[in-house]
C-alpha cells in the first residue's frame, strides 16, 4: 500500500483530515467531493438518448450538406451546358401539405392520425433554361420529406420546456430519438460493426494469419485481406479470382526493388526471413517490373471485360478498390505502398509475437452506426437516384424533341426521396445498391409496453453479423466494455451477448472535420511520409501517427506530441471527442475523430488528485456552472476505449489502491454506478446479486406494467397496459431518479413475507392477499385499439355507418348493438361485451357501379359490422372513439376499448431481481399471517427462491424498504454506491430498524392467521417493489372441445386466436401407445373425429365418387361403376391421395375382403 | 384411564378488561380462554362483520382523468357509517327488490356531482361531496365532522378535508349515482370494518429481584433502557 | 364498534341465514370487477352440517360444515380438545376453492362424536354469549370510569 503523497494541494485540501495513519487509509473517502451532481448535469445537457439525437442533428445540419455538395451538379448527357446545381440545402420544420396549404404538425398529431412526422428538405438551385442556357435561380425547392427524429434540431419539440411540451401533447420524460412513420413510432437501432479503415490482424477459419482492412469512402466500400498461406503472403480481393502474391502487388504499385519492399516492412532480419518465400515466389514467376506485375494481375481479374482499357483493369483496381481509403494522388502509389508495408509489418509482428493479434471483440475496434449515419447512407442513395432519374428524363426529352430543352428544375421529383425514406424506416429494410447493402430490421417499432421498455430500445445495440453463430467470443463480456456498455443488459437466448446496451454515461461520437486536425498534427511536428524513406519510417524511437486509419506521418517524440494534443483538447481548441491514443506495442499514435466511437466522460486527475474540487461542485449546485463548463475548463474530458488504455482510472479519489502508485492515476470515475445502463440501473443493490439475475431483471423490467408516459391516456397505441396504482419504489437508486422512473414507475411496493404458505407457492409461485387485491394491488388496465376503415370504392360508392336499428318502441332490434351510439359507433363509457358491435358498418353489395346512375338505396347495402371479440364474462368499456382521415383520405374509426383487470391465479409478477413467479393462489386476509402490530403481508414468497438464486440484493431491498417506511425516507441502493453514499449500508439500515422497534435482521414475529398461534420461526418481512408483468392468464387461457376446422384438411384450426384445437402430438401419441391404449388413438383421432367414406375402384385402385342421382358409385378412371367398393378412411388420408394424384403420383389401393 | 362421563360441560368464562377505548380504537385484555377464541374474534372482525359500502356506481358524466372503473373502485373503498348495517338486508336476501338497489331495505343511494368551474385551481372531489339519501349512512368523515359540530368541539381540519376521490381540472366534470349495500369483508375488503385487528400474547415478566439488587443504578437504568417497548 | 363485532360473531356462528348463496351477479355496473366471487351452491338450508361415520374405526366420524372456514373450525377443534373423551379432533379445509370444512372426531367409547360435537358447540355458544355479556359490562364500567375522569 502506498501512502498518498502529501503535495501542497493535497495538504491544503485535507486540512481537516489527520495525517495519514492506518485509520485514514482504511477510510474509503477521506474528503469526499460529492461528484454525483455531475451525473444529472450531464444528463441535463445531453439527455438520455443523446447519441441518437446528436447523430441525427449532425446529419441534418452537416451531413446532408456534404452529400448535396458532393453531388451538386447534374447535367444533360448530350449537352453539359444544360445543368442544374444545388447551392444550398436545409431541412425545414415538420409540416404537411394539405390542399396546397402547408400546415405545421406536432408529433402527437402524427401518432394519432397515422401520419409521418417529416419535414421538407429544401434546396436552392441554379439551372439553365432554354436554348441560350440562361442561368436561373430558385430558392426553397422541395426535393423530399425527411422523417424527423423527435427532439432533434428540426423537431418542434427542441428546446421546449415542460409546459410547452404538455401543450403539444408530449410527455416531458419521453426522451425522443425516434421517428414517427405512418403513425407508428420507429427506432433506428444502433448498429455495431467493425471499425472501418483500420488494420485488423486476425486468424481465419483455417488458422492462417490475415491482415484485413475494410475501407469505406463515399464512393466505395471494399475489403482488403492479406493472408499468410504456406509461408507466402498473398493479397485477397474480390476483384481477383486468385490470391495475388504480395510482392507482385508491391511491384505493380511501382515498388520494383525487393530491397525497398523489405525496408518498407522493416529492417529487422526476422521480417526479412518471413518475407523471403514471397520474394522468391515473385522471382520464380519472373516478375521484375511494374509492367510485368500488372500484366500478371490483369490475368487474374474477375471480370476482365469491364474497366478502363487504357491503363489496364488491375491498375484501376489497385487504385480504387485496394485499401480504397488510402488516396492515390496523381498516380502516386507511394502512400498505398507504405500502408501495405505497415500491414505486412503488423502481420509479421503477430506471427513473431502472438499477443499482438487484434481482438475483433475489443470495443475499441468497434464502431456504432447511429440513425444519422444510416439515414445519410440512404439519403445519399436516394438523392443520387433522384438526380439520375432527372438526367434520364432530360436525356429522353432531348432525344425525343429536338426543339427546346426543358429545364432541370421541372424534372426534380420529390416523391422518390419521401417514399424511399418512409419505406426504409417503416419496414426496417435498408437496401443500398451502391454498397450492395441489404439490411433487415434496422428500424423497429418502439415498444411502449413500459417506460423502461422504450428507454431500453433507445440504448440497444444490435450486431451486424447474423446471430446463428455459436461462437462464444463475441458474446463474452469484454473488459473494454467497462463504463461503455452495460454488463447486465443483454437478452437471453440466441442474441445473448451480441445485442448490447449503452451504459448511462456513454456517448457515441459523430464525425469531425479532418483537415484542420491533420494540419494541426503537422504543425506539432508530424513528419510527412512522402519525405521519408522506408528506412526512416521505421527508425527506432519514432512513432507512426495514424489519423483515422490513415498514415499521416511519423513523430520522434510521441509522448510529447500526445500530451500537446491532449492539452489542446482539454482547452477546447480541438473537438472534445478527438481521441489520442499512444500504442506502445505498435509504435503508433492513433488519432481518431471519426464517428461511431464510444466514449465517456471522466474527471481528470493530476497525479491522482482530482481537478474537480468542492467549489466547482458548489457552483454546479448553485446553477452557475454547467457540465459543459467542466469540459471547457479542462476538469472533465471524454475518453474513448482506446485512449482509456493510456489512462489509469481510479474509482475514488482517496482510495489507496494496493498495487498502484497514486501519482500515476490520471483520471477518476464520475460515479461507479454509471457502468450500468438505464434498464439495469433500476435494480437496487445489483452488486449484491448473482450476475445472471440482473440480466433477467433487465429483460423483465421491460415487460412490467406501469405508467408509460404523461400523455398515456391520450395516446392511441394498439395495445397499452397501465397499472392502476403505480408507485415509486421505496428503495430507489440514483439512476431511477435520473431517468425518471420515480415519476413513471412500473410496480408497487408490496409487503412481502418470505415463508412457505399453503403449498400453492412451490416453484416460485406467490400467494397473494385477497384484501390487498381488493384495495387495488396489481390492478391494471389493458387498452386495445380497434380500427375500422370506412372504405371508399370510387365513384361515390363507399361504406356507410348506420345507426342501430330500433323497433317502434325504441328497443334495439339486435341486442348486440347495445354499445352503439345513435351515430352507429360505440359510445365512450359504454360497456361492451363479447360479440357486441362497435361500429355498425354497412358495405355496398355491388362495388363496381360504373354506369349505374341511381344513388345507392338501403337495400344496396349489406351489413359488415365490426364485432368485438372479447372474453366472455368480462366487462370491458369503450374508452375513446377517434375519427380521423388516414393518409388515403379514408375515414378511419379508432375505438379504444379498456379493460380493468385485477390479478388472478396465474398472472405473472416479479421483483426487481430476476425473481419472477406466478400467482399461485389468492388467500383471504384473515388467513394471512399477521404481526403484533397488525401488519399483514400483501404477498407471500417461498424462501426456496433464495438459496440457488443468491439474490442478496432483494434481501437488502426488503430491509432497506422496511427501514424506509419506518423512518419516512426513501432509501437508496445504487450500484456500488456504498462508499460514495449512494447506497445505504446494511448496518445503517439495521440501526434504523432497531430504532423503530424492529429486529435488526428484518425478521418479524408473526402469528398464524388461521389458527392464531405464533409461527415457529421469525419471518423475514418487509416491502419489496413488485412488478406486474404483461403475461396474464386472461390473454392466454385456452381450451376447446369441438370447434372450427380448416376447410381444406378438415383438421382443427391452430392457435388460440382461432379457437384452435390442442394438439395431441407425437410425444403424447407415444405415451398412449406405450400405455397400450393405441385403440384409443384410433378411435378418438379417426372414428370419432375424421371419418370419411370413399368409393374405391377395386380394379384400378383409385378413388371414385358416388352419384347421388343415380345412386351408384362410379370410377371416373375405368369409366364404369362395376368394381366399386365403399370404405372408410380419414379425410386427411383421402386428401393425401388426391394431392399425390395432383402431382402425378398414383396411389392405388389394393382391397381385400376384411 | 379415568374419564368423566360424556356430556359434561367444558365451558369457559373468559374475562375481559378494556385498556383503551376510543371512537376508532379499542384495546382489551382477554383472559381465561385460548388463542383460538381470540383469533376467531380477529377473523370475524376482519371478514364477517357486515358494513355498508358503495357497490354499484352509475356514472352519468365523467370527464376526469380517471376512468369509470377507477372512480368506482375508489368510491367503494370509502368507509361509510355502518351502524345501520345490522338493520339492513343483504341485497341478495331482499325480497322487496331484485337487488338492483332501488329499495330502502337493502341499499342507500348516493349522489355526487362536481364540476370544476372556470378557475385555474384544480378541484378536489372528496368523500364530502357524496350526498347520501339516508342520513344514517354517510362517509365517516362527514359523520365525524357533523358530530364535532354538534358537540361544539374544536374544529378538526382532517375531518373537513375528506377522502380524495379525484382531482378535476378546469372544465372537467363528474356526476354519478352510487348505491351502497350491505356486505361483509370476506366478499370484498371494502366491507371490512377494521383497518387492523391483531392480538398478542402478553408476556408475564418476572423480575429476579435478588439479582436485580446486585446491579448498580447505572446498570439498572440501562436495563430499563433496553426494553424494546419503552 | 367492538360490541357489534361480538354480536355478529354470535349471530354468524349459529345462525343459518348467512350466505344464502344465490348471488346472481346483478352488478351490472362498474364495480363488478370487484364483484363477489361466490360459489353458487345449491345448498339446502337445513343441511349446513352433515355427518359421516367412519367405516373402520368405532367412535370416529367426520362432520362436514358447509360454508364455514378456519374461524369455526379452529375454535371447535380447540373446544373438542378440552374434552378428555375426545381422542382425536381435527379439521381441514379440503380445498381452497371449496367453502366448507370437515371436522373429524374420534372419541372413547364413553362418548360419541356426535355427542362431543354437540357439547363443544354448545359450550362455545355459551362461552361466546358469556364473553359478549362480559364485554358489555366491561365496556360500561370503562365508560363510567372515563366519565369520572380517570
Amino acid at each position: 500500500m502506498t501512502v498518498p503523497p502529501q503535495g501542497d494541494d493535497a495538504a491544503k485540501k485535507d486540512k481537516d483530515v489527520p495525517p495519514p495513519s492506518y485509520r485514514s487509509l482504511a477510510a474509503p473517502v477521506a474528503n469526499p467531493v460529492d461528484k454525483f451532481a455531475l451525473l444529472p448535469a450531464f444528463l441535463k445537457v445531453r439527455g438520455l438518448v443523446k447519441e441518437h439525437i446528436d447523430s441525427f442533428n449532425y446529419f441534418i445540419t452537416r451531413g446532408i450538406r456534404n452529400i448535396i455538395q458532393a453531388n451538386n451538379r447534374i447535367e444533360a448527357r448530350n449537352d453539359p451546358n444544360i445543368y442544374l446545381r444545388y447551392t444550398n440545402v436545409h431541412v425545414g420544420t415538420p409540416s404537411v401539405q394539405v390542399d396546397y396549404k402547408v400546415e405545421e404538425i406536432t408529433p402527437h398529431f402524427c401518432r394519432l392520425t397515422d401520419r409521418t412526422y417529416s419535414a421538407p428538405i429544401k434546396v436552392d438551385i441554379e439551372y439553365t433554361v432554354g436554348k441560350q442556357h440562361e442561368l436561373q435561380f430558385k430558392r426553397n425547392v422541395l426535393i423530399g420529406y425527411m422523417p424527423i427524429m423527435l427532439r432533434s434540431y428540426a423537431c418542434i419539440l427542441h428546446g421546449k420546456d415542460e409546459a410547452e411540451l404538455a401543450r403539444l401533447g408530449e410527455c416531458p420524460l419521453d426522451p425522443g430519438g425516434y421517428f414517427i412513420v405512418k403513425g407508428t413510432e420507429k427506432v433506428i437501432l444502433i448498429q455495431e460493426q467493425l471499425s472501418k479503415n483500420r488494420i485488423i490482424i486476425d486468424t481465419d477459419s483455417k488458422g492462417r494469419v490475415i491482415a484485413s482492412v475494410t475501407s469505406s469512402t463515399h464512393e466505395i466500400k471494399s475489403k482488403t485481406v492479406i493472408t499468410l498461406d504456406k509461408e507466402k503472403i498473398y493479397l485477397q480481393l474480390n476483384q481477383f479470382t486468385k490470391p495475388i502474391p504480395i510482392i507482385v502487388v508491391m511491384k505493380a504499385m511501382g515498388m520494383e526493388s525487393d530491397q525497398e519492399v523489405v525496408q518498407m516492412v522493416g529492417r529487422d532480419p526476422r521480417y526479412g526471413d518471413l518475407l523471403f518465400p514471397s520474394i522468391q515466389e515473385c522471382a520464380s514467376e519472373r516478375i521484375y517490373t511494374q509492367q510485368q506485375a500488372l500484366q500478371y494481375m490483369d490475368e487474374k481479374v474477375t471480370y476482365p471485360g469491364a474497366g478502363n482499357q487504357k491503363e489496364g483493369r488491375s491498375k484501376s483496381i489497385l487504385r480504387d478498390v485496394f485499401i480504397a481509403h488510402v488516396p492515390v494522388k496523381n498516380g502516386n502509389f507511394r502512400q498505398k505502398c507504405i500502408y501495405t508495408g505497415v500491414m505486412l509489418r503488423r502481420m509479421m509482428d503477430a506471427i513473431l509475437n502472438a499477443n499482438t493479434f487484434d481482438d475483433k471483440d475489443y470495443v475499441g475496434n468497434k464502431r456504432l452506426e447511429l440513425s444519422g449515419q444510416l439515414i445519410s447512407l440512404l439519403f445519399e442513395d436516394l438523392f443520387k437516384t433522384m438526380n439520375s432519374q432527372a438526367v434520364e428524363l432530360m436525356n429522353k426529352n432531348s432525344d425525343k424533341t429536338r426543339s427546346s430543352p426543358s429545364d432541370f428544375s421541372q424534372l426534380i421529383k420529390h416523391e422518390s426521396i419521401t417514399s424511399g425514406l418512409e419505406r426504409a424506416i417503416s419496414t426496417g429494410n435498408w437496401d443500398i445498391k451502391r454498397f450492395r447493402m441489404h439490411r433487415k430490421g434496422v428500424s423497429q417499432v418502439l415498444s411502449r409496453l413500459s417506460y423502461m421498455a422504450s428507454l431500453g430500445y433507445m440504448t440497444r445495440i444490435t450486431p451486424q453479423f447474423e446471430k446463428t453463430r455459436k461462437t462464444s467470443g463475441p458474446r463474452a463480456l469484454q473488459p473494454s466494455q467497462w463504463g461503455m456498455l452495460c454488463p447486465c443488459d443483454t437478452p437471453e437466448g440466441e442474441a445473448c451477448g451480441l445485442t448490447k446496451n449503452l451504459a448511462l454515461l456513454t456517448h457515441v461520437t459523430t464525425d469531425q472535420e479532418e483537415g484542420p486536425l491533420m494540419n494541426l498534427c503537422k504543425s506539432l511536428g508530424v513528419e510527412d511520409l512522402s519525405l521519408l524513406s522506408g528506412e526512416e519510417i521505421h527508425a527506432p524511437g519514432s512513432f507512426l501517427v495514424m489519423f483515422n486509419g490513415l498514415i499521416l506521418g511519423k513523430h520522434r517524440q510521441p509522448q510529447t506530441f500526445a500530451n500537446a494534443m491532449r492539452n489542446l483538447r482539454r482547452s477546447g481548441k480541438i473537438g472534445e471527442f478527438v481521441s489520442i491514443f499512444v500504442n506502445e506495442k505498435q509504435h503508433c499514435i492513433h488519432i481518431a475523430s471519426d464517428g461511431g466511437r464510444v466514449c465517456r466522460p471522466l474527471i481528470i486527475a493530476d497525479k491522482g488528485i482530482s481537478r474537480v474540487k468542492e467549489h466547482h461542485m458548489k457552483e454546479l449546485r448553485d446553477g452557475v456552472r454547467s457540465f459543459d463548463d467542466f469540459l471547457r475548463d479542462g476538469l472533465i474530458e471524454y475518453l474513448d476505449v482506446n485512449e482509456e488504455n493510456n489512462a489509469l482510472i481510479a474509482l475514488y479519489e482517496h482510495v489507496d489502491q494496493d498495487d498502484v502508485e497514486r501519482s500515476s492515476i490520471t483520471h477518476i470515475e464520475i460515479e461507479p454506478l454509471s457502468i450500468l445502463g438505464v434498464v439495469s440501473g433500476l435494480i437496487p443493490y445489483p452488486h449484491h446479486n448473482q450476475s445472471p439475475r440482473n440480466t433477467y431483471q433487465c429483460a423483465m423490467g421491460k415487460q412490467a406494467m406501469g405508467n408509460i408516459a404523461y400523455n398515456q391516456l391520450f395516446r392511441a397505441d394498439s395495445l397499452l397496459y397501465l397499472l392502476v396504482y403505480a408507485q415509486r419504489p421505496l428503495l430507489t437508486t440514483k439512476t431511477i431518479e435520473l431517468v425518471g422512473y420515480d415519476k413513471l414507475g412500473a410496480g408497487q411496493n408490496a409487503t412481502v413475507a418470505v415463508m412457505g404458505y399453503s403449498g400453492y407457492d412451490i416453484e416460485d409461485a406467490i400467494v397473494m392477499n385477497k384484501s390487498s387485491l381488493d384495495r387495488g394491488f396489481g390492478r391494471c388496465i389493458a387498452m386495445k385499439k380497434y380500427t375500422v376503415i370506412k372504405e371508399y370504392y370510387g365513384e361515390g360508392v363507399s361504406d356507410r355507418i348506420a345507426k342501430p336499428q330500433r323497433d317502434k318502441d325504441g328497443a334495439l332490434v339486435k341486442q348486440n348493438m347495445r354499445a352503439l351510439d345513435e351515430d352507429g359507433i360505440a359510445a365512450p363509457g359504454q360497456i361492451i361485451r363479447n360479440h357486441d358491435v362497435y361500429v355498425n358498418k354497412q358495405s355496398p353489395k355491388v362495388i363496381d357501379r360504373r354506369g349505374a346512375g341511381a344513388p345507392l338505396m338501403d337495400r344496396d347495402y349489406k351489413d359488415s359490422p365490426a364485432i368485438y371479440k372479447g372474453v366472455d364474462g368480462e366487462t370491458t368499456v369503450v374508452d375513446r372513439v377517434m375519427l380521423c382521415s388516414d393518409t388515403n383520405e379514408k375515414l378511419s374509426i379508432k375505438c379504444i376499448i379498456r379493460h380493468t383487470r385485477r390479478p388472478e391465479v396465474g398472472d405473472k409478477f416479479s421483483s426487481r431481481h430476476g425473481q419472477k413467479g406466478v400467482c399461485g393462489t389468492i388467500v383471504q386476509q384473515e388467513d394471512f399471517p399477521f404481526s403484533e402490530r397488525g401488519i399483514c403481508p400483501d404477498l407471500i414468497m417461498n424462501p426456496h427462491g433464495f438459496p440457488s438464486r443468491m439474490t442478496i440484493g432483494k434481501m437488502i431491498e426488503l430491509i432497506g424498504g422496511k427501514a424506509g417506511v419506518s423512518c419516512g425516507r426513501f432509501h437508496y441502493g445504487s450500484a456500488f454506491g456504498e462508499p460514495s453514499g449512494n447506497a445505504d449500508k446494511v448496518e445503517d439500515i439495521s440501526n434504523t430498524l432497531i430504532k423503530h422497534g424492529f429486529s435488526y435482521n428484518g425478521k418479524d414475529f408473526l402469528y398464524s392467521g388461521i389458527l392464531g398461534h405464533p409461527l415457529e420461526a421469525y419471518i423475514f418481512m418487509g416491502p419489496i417493489y413488485y412488478q406486474k408483468l404483461k403475461h396474464m392468464v386472461l390473454d392466454k387461457m385456452h381450451a376447446r372441445a369441438s370447434g372450427p376446422r380448416v376447410l381444406l384438411t378438415r383438421q382443427p384450426t391452430e392457435g388460440r386466436s382461432r379457437d384452435g384445437g390442442l394438439r395431441l402430438g407425437e410425444m403424447e401419441r407415444d405415451c398412449l401407445i406405450a400405455y397400450g391404449a393405441s385403440m384409443l388413438i384410433f378411435e378418438r383421432l379417426l372414428l370419432s373425429s375424421d371419418p370419411y367414406q370413399v368409393q374405391v375402384c377395386r380394379k384400378c385402385g383409385l378413388l371414385g365418387y358416388y352419384n347421388y342421382k343415380l345412386k351408384t358409385s362410379y370410377c371416373s378412371m375405368c369409366k364404369n361403376g362395376e368394381n366399386m367398393a365403399k370404405m372408410r378412411l380419414p379425410y386427411a388420408c383421402k386428401l393425401l391421395f388426391q394431392e399425390l394424384q395432383s402431382m402425378n403420383v398414383v396411389p392405388r389401393l389394393k382391397l381385400t375382403e376384411g | 384411564m379415568d374419564r368423566p362421563a360424556a356430556g359434561s360441560s367444558y365451558q369457559r368464562f373468559p374475562r375481559v378488561r378494556i385498556r383503551e377505548l376510543k371512537d376508532d380504537y379499542a384495546k382489551f385484555e382477554l383472559r381465561d380462554t385460548d388463542a383460538s377464541i381470540a383469533n376467531a374474534l380477529r377473523r370475524v372482525m376482519i371478514a364477517e362483520v357486515p358494513t355498508v359500502a358503495i357497490d354499484l356506481v352509475e356514472i352519468e358524466v365523467n370527464s376526469s382523468v380517471l376512468n369509470d372503473e377507477f372512480i368506482a373502485h375508489r368510491l367503494g373503498l370509502i368507509p361509510l357509517t355502518s351502524a345501520a348495517a345490522m338493520q339492513m338486508r343483504f341485497s341478495r336476501d331482499c325480497d322487496a327488490c331484485d337487488g338492483d338497489g332501488s329499495c330502502e331495505y337493502c341499499s342507500v343511494e348516493f349522489n355526487l356531482s362536481a364540476r370544476a368551474t372556470d378557475s385555474d385551481q384544480t378541484l378536489e372531489v372528496t368523500s364530502n361531496d357524496l350526498r347520501s339519501a339516508d342520513p344514517k349512512v354517510c362517509p365517516v368523515d362527514q359523520a365525524r365532522a357533523y358530530q364535532l359540530a354538534l358537540s361544539g368541539n374544536d374544529y378538526d381540519p382532517n375531518a373537513e378535508r375528506g377522502i380524495l376521490i379525484v382531482k378535476l381540472r378546469r372544465g372537467q366534470e363528474l356526476r354519478l349515482r352510487a348505491i351502497a349495500r350491505k356486505g361483509i369483508g370476506k366478499d370484498h375488503a371494502k366491507w371490512s370494518p377494521a383497518a387492523t385487528v391483531t392480538f398478542m400474547y402478553e408476556p408475564d415478566i418476572l423480575i429476579n429481584e435478588e439479582l436485580m439488587d446486585t446491579l448498580t443504578f447505572d446498570e439498572k437504568r440501562s436495563w430499563v433502557e433496553s426494553s424494546p417497548t419503552k | 364498534m367492538l360490541d357489534v363485532c361480538l354480536l355478529v360473531l354470535l349471530l354468524s356462528v349459529f345462525c343459518n341465514d348467512r350466505f344464502n348463496c344465490d348471488y346472481s351477479c346483478l352488478l351490472s355496473l362498474l364495480n363488478c370487477l370487484d364483484g363477489v366471487v361466490v360459489v353458487l351452491m345449491s345448498v339446502n338450508h337445513l343441511c349446513r352440517v352433515s355427518y359421516e361415520r367412519d367405516t373402520k374405526i368405532v367412535n370416529a366420524a367426520s362432520f362436514t360444515i358447509e360454508r364455514e372456514d378456519h374461524t369455526i373450525g379452529n375454535i371447535v377443534r380447540m373446544q373438542l380438545h378440552r374434552d378428555p373423551n375426545v381422542l382425536f379432533a381435527g379439521y381441514k379445509l379440503p380445498h381452497p376453492l371449496q367453502y366448507k370444512i370437515i371436522v373429524r372426531i374420534h372419541t372413547t367409547s364413553q362418548s360419541s362424536p356426535t355427542q362431543a360435537y354437540t357439547q363443544a358447540v354448545n359450550d362455545l355458544d355459551k362461552e361466546l354469549e358469556y364473553l359478549k355479556q362480559a364485554f358489555e359490562v366491561e365496556k360500561n364500567r370503562y365508560e363510567e370510569r372515563a366519565k369520572q375522569g380517570f
